[in-house]
């Protein structure tokens, strides 16, 4: 695995890859980097050129130049596949990651192959009759403290989505510390989509993935049935931190996918 | 400024480059990056090509194979320089950074143009011994589920003077980033022994010190036992001064350069 950064026009953007072939983007969640999907590429690598980038303001890459939206990102990773000569490629997307790849898959078809949105969004209306609570505060501004109480609540964050070797927290923990008083601003554009108005736009094959401790899990039927011709896997057992967890499980899904013929 | 990656036989280094002209090799202290000289970096690139790498197991490079001698650090800088094809340098270093300077210097004179030593000092045989316990700023930090090691690290960052949280939090990021092994390079820097080496530095040699540094009472022997050196105290300057007087530091880097 090697890391580099690419320039594009608003900065530098971070990434990881590992592997040669055909081309798979891997698009992180909300507060997060590339990193959480290490161990997969080392999977994934084996068959797939991987290529996973820090969205700006997130883990190593610049900053964004001012609060940036879904349809912003998207077009950072079109920027990104321009620099990299990357005609097309299959995305992968985790939350955050999910819709990012979704827009991109609607705002630019000829860019996109297949797409795997995992633990993507959706908030289901009252009348719904499916219960859904999004935690207490885990997203509102964090400002530097003397005190260093900042620490504390950026680790109670981390800690609010299961339970987890030490290790892991630590890495997600790491994210929020990079990312920084504006770390927030990821979450704050995730909110800011309209899965029903967008997600039947998608043209190409896509699998729904959803894991059954993922606080979206309640709805992935709802989110397959937006997407036509979409796939669903579920993945038993997996937390939120699905990527970091359980890197074989989700690899294999994909693989599986990406292997097969056709929607 | 830009930040890359270069390849070196253990892995990946990552660092910081800006300006053009002669090369300033710039080297972090321990538990620290090149993200310490982010704003002397800005200053130097009017005149120079500053390029401030992180050492293996800090910033965003790759992790050390075992834990690193001061001069398996230096050989690490000079397998930085030939990725990068700089034939020759000014190399500048602060703390632990001064003592792999000064190894690079001994070692590849033929790579050194000028030495800037920041911070630096030893310990005196009877201090060395009251050593043998690690003071309590360096012991390892384990992690823990209920975060407690992050104010551990929060408490080490906070006991070199007072600054604005901003740079607080950029210590303490080096911190979270080096994780448990991190201190490996004070462990490195302690067990270094730099008086002896001092008489064998064949270049020019700047001792940057500052009033407030921990090594301030040696600064004028340190100075005396280096063959061509010169010596300049910066008032008033703290533990962090490159993060926290960055005009001053550049411009006594600058000075000496010319």
């Amino acid at each position: 695995m090697k890391r580099a950064y690419a320039d594009i026009p608003e900065g530098q953007m971070h990434y990881r890859t590992e592997g040669s072939g055909e081309l798979l983007l891997l698009l992180h969640m909300a507060v997060s980097s590339s990193d959480e999907f290490t161990g997969m590429m080392h999977i994934l690598s084996k068959k797939y050129c991987t290529i996973a980038p820090d969205f700006l303001g997130a883990g190593d890459s610049d900053p964004s130049p001012r609060k940036y939206n879904v349809i912003d990102h998207a077009r950072t990773i079109a920027s990104l596949m321009d620099v990299l000569k990357i005609k097309k490629a299959n995305i992968v997307g985790h939350h955050l990651g999910s819709i990012v790849a979704a827009e991109l898959a609607i705002k630019r078809p000829e860019r996109v192959k297949k797409l795997v949105l995992s633990g993507i969004g959706y908030r289901p209306e009252t009348d719904e009759g499916i219960p859904f609570e999004d935690p207490p505060n885990f997203m509102g501004a964090v400002e530097l403290k003397k005190d260093g109480s900042h620490l504390m609540e950026w680790w109670r964050r981390t800690c609010l989505w299961g339970d987890y070797p030490v290790e892991i927290l630590e890495e997600r923990f790491v994210e929020y510390a990079k990312a920084g008083p504006r770390g927030e601003e990821a979450h704050w554009a995730a909110m800011d989509f309209n899965p029903k108005a967008r997600l039947p736009l998608i043209k190409c094959p896509t699998l729904v993935v959803s894991a059954t401790y993922d606080p979206f899990f309640s709805v992935a039927e709802n989110v397959k049935s937006f997407i036509p011709g979409s796939k669903l896997k579920i993945i038993e057992n997996g937390p939120i931190y699905l990527d970091r967890a359980m890197p074989k499980e989700f690899a294999g899904t994909i693989l599986e996918f990406l292997n097969s013929s056709g929607k | 400024m830009k930040r890359a990656y270069a390849d070196i036989p253990e892995g990946q280094i990552h660092y910081r480059i800006e300006g053009e002209g002669e090369y300033i090799i710039m080297l972090h202290m321990a538990v620290s990056s090149s993200d310490e000289y982010t704003r002397v970096i800005h200053l130097l690139s009017k005149k120079y090509c500053a390029v401030a790498m992180d050492y293996l197991g800090q910033g965003d490079s790759d992790p050390a194979p075992h834990q690193y001698s001061i001069l398996e650090h230096a050989r690490t800088v000079i397998s930085f320089m030939d990725a990068l094809g700089i034939k020759k340098a000014n190399v500048v270093g602060q703390f632990n950074g001064a003592m792999i300077a000064t190894e690079v210097a001994i070692n590849w004179p033929e790579r050194v143009h000028k030495l800037v030593m920041a911070g630096t000092g030893f310990w005196e045989e009877s201090e060395a011994k009251a050593l043998n316990e690690p003071p309590d700023f360096t012991k390892r930090v384990e992690l823990k589920k209920d975060g407690s090691h992050l104010f551990e690290w929060w408490r080490r960052t906070c006991l070199w003077g007072d600054y604005p949280v901003e740079i607080l939090e950029e210590r303490f990021l080096e911190y979270a980033k080096a994780g448990p092994r991190g201190e490996e390079t004070h462990w490195a820097g302690a067990v270094y022994d730099l008086k002896p080496r001092l008489p064998l530095i064949p270049c020019p040699t700047l001792v940057l010190d500052a009033t407030h540094y921990p090594f301030h009472y040696l600064a004028k022997d340190v100075h005396k036992l280096i063959p061509n050196a010169k010596l300049f105290t910066i008032e008033n300057g703290p533990m962090y001064l490159d993060r926290a007087m960055p005009n001053e530091f550049a411009g006594a880097v600058m000075n000496f350069l010319k």
